[in-house]
């Protein structure tokens, strides 16, 4: 993709230089000399912006990705989970935004018992974590961030599983916290996919009392495969758009979200959230 | 990379209606034309680094810009030199 902006770049330079130069010597046109100029501008922005680029291919990117997504779909599919996920702010996870995944084996389906249950596991701190890892430290109790499983309560499923999820990561991106309002909320959402990804060309948001409507349009139609794909991780951790639409908002209002509703038609995808308190 | 085509696109654009619409005009100025070109592109430029560009697309953007601008200047002086001198 670098190569083909640069060698587009190259030509309209080229090609603008010839035609100014021509124009303005030989046949004396002014109008012809200005498009030369216009050509050879238009050229130099090609070669700018084919060095913007990372140069890690797409097929590198998504081996990457996919390896990552396999990896924690196995561990879902290890521990049977039915819940859907809860994005956790950083300020909630010693600054590392995460995905909590509550493991009871029934759904739960209610907004109050989700609460409950993050209640005893932000109150029930000493009981965080199963040693996964050598260390005794009494620090790493307090570390929920860094544990994988997640122990809150006496019972064999009180347990949850903390994830990172696209969602997390693209919080990187952000320059700025955002502001817990649709305007901001909004626009972050636009700058990570339009600006930074590049894969969708609108979103909209609009808060409907505790509930979030993200409405994202104009998602190109050759990620299909992956942005609209049904697995598992996607039924838990949402679609990458709405795992991002989550990971901000979460980020933004300070409290967990979780991802109520999550479809997408031709190019266009709609997701509901749900702020928990 | 479509934002990126939407730029270069747009500024192909802008270029084009202005080269024919100066050319409608019967104008035979370059400066003018250089200067029209300059405008459109900055005005361009800046409603997409503004907006949701990639921060990196920025740097070479900025760079042109700035050289553009400079030329800008450059031709506003030769102007001033010219009016002057009558």
């Amino acid at each position: 993709m670098m190569r083909s902006y640069i060698i587009l770049g190259s030509g309209l330079v080229l090609a603008g230089i010839a035609i100014a130069l021509f124009s303005y010597i030989v046949i004396d046109s002014t109008p012809l000399t200005a498009i030369g100029l216009s050509t050879m501008i238009l050229g130099l922005i090609s070669i700018g912006l084919a060095y913007s680029r990372p140069k890690l291919s797409p097929e590198i990117c998504m081996l990457i990705n996919k390896t990552g997504v396999k990896n924690t779909l196995a561990i879902l599919e290890e521990f049977e989970v039915s819940n859907t996920a809860i994005y956790l702010p950083r300020n909630m996870m010693n600054e590392h935004a995460k995905a909590l995944i509550l493991l009871d084996r029934e759904y739960i389906a209610d907004k109050k018992n989700i609460e409950e249950k993050l209640s005893d596991i932000f109150s029930a701190r000493y009981e965080f974590s199963i040693p996964l890892h050598n260390s005794d430290s009494p620090q790493r109790f307090k570390e929920i961030s860094h544990n994988l499983i997640i122990k809150y309560g006496n019972g064999p499923r009180d347990m949850a599983i903390a994830v990172t999820t696209m969602g997390n990561i693209s919080l990187d991106f952000l320059k700025r916290k955002p502001e817990p309002t649709e305007t901001d909320i909004q626009s972050a959402i636009s700058y990570i996919l339009t600006g930074i990804l590049d894969i969708a060309k609108g979103v909209k948001v609009h808060f409907i009392d505790t509930k979030i409507k993200v409405t994202v349009s104009g998602i190109e139609k050759m990620n299909k495969e992956i942005f609209q794909e049904k697995t598992l991780y996607s039924q838990i951790l949402g679609s990458p758009v709405a795992s991002i639409a989550a990971a901000v908002c979460s980020e933004a209002l300070g409290k967990p979200v979780r991802i109520t509703y999550d479809t997408s038609l031709i190019t266009t995808f709609s997701v509901a959230l749900e702020v928990l308190s | 990379l479509r934002i990126y085509n939407k730029f270069i696109i747009s500024l192909a654009l802008a270029f084009s209606l202005v080269n024919i619409l100066l050319a409608l005009f019967g104008q035979d100025d370059l400066l003018l034309y250089y200067n029209t070109i300059s405008i459109a592109y900055l005005v361009i430029a800046l409603f997409y680094t503004s907006a949701n560009l990639n921060p990196k697309a920025n740097i070479p953007i900025g760079i042109l810009s700035a050289l553009i601008f400079f030329g800008f200047f450059l031709t506003l002086g030769l102007k001033l030199y010219q009016i002057a001198q009558l």
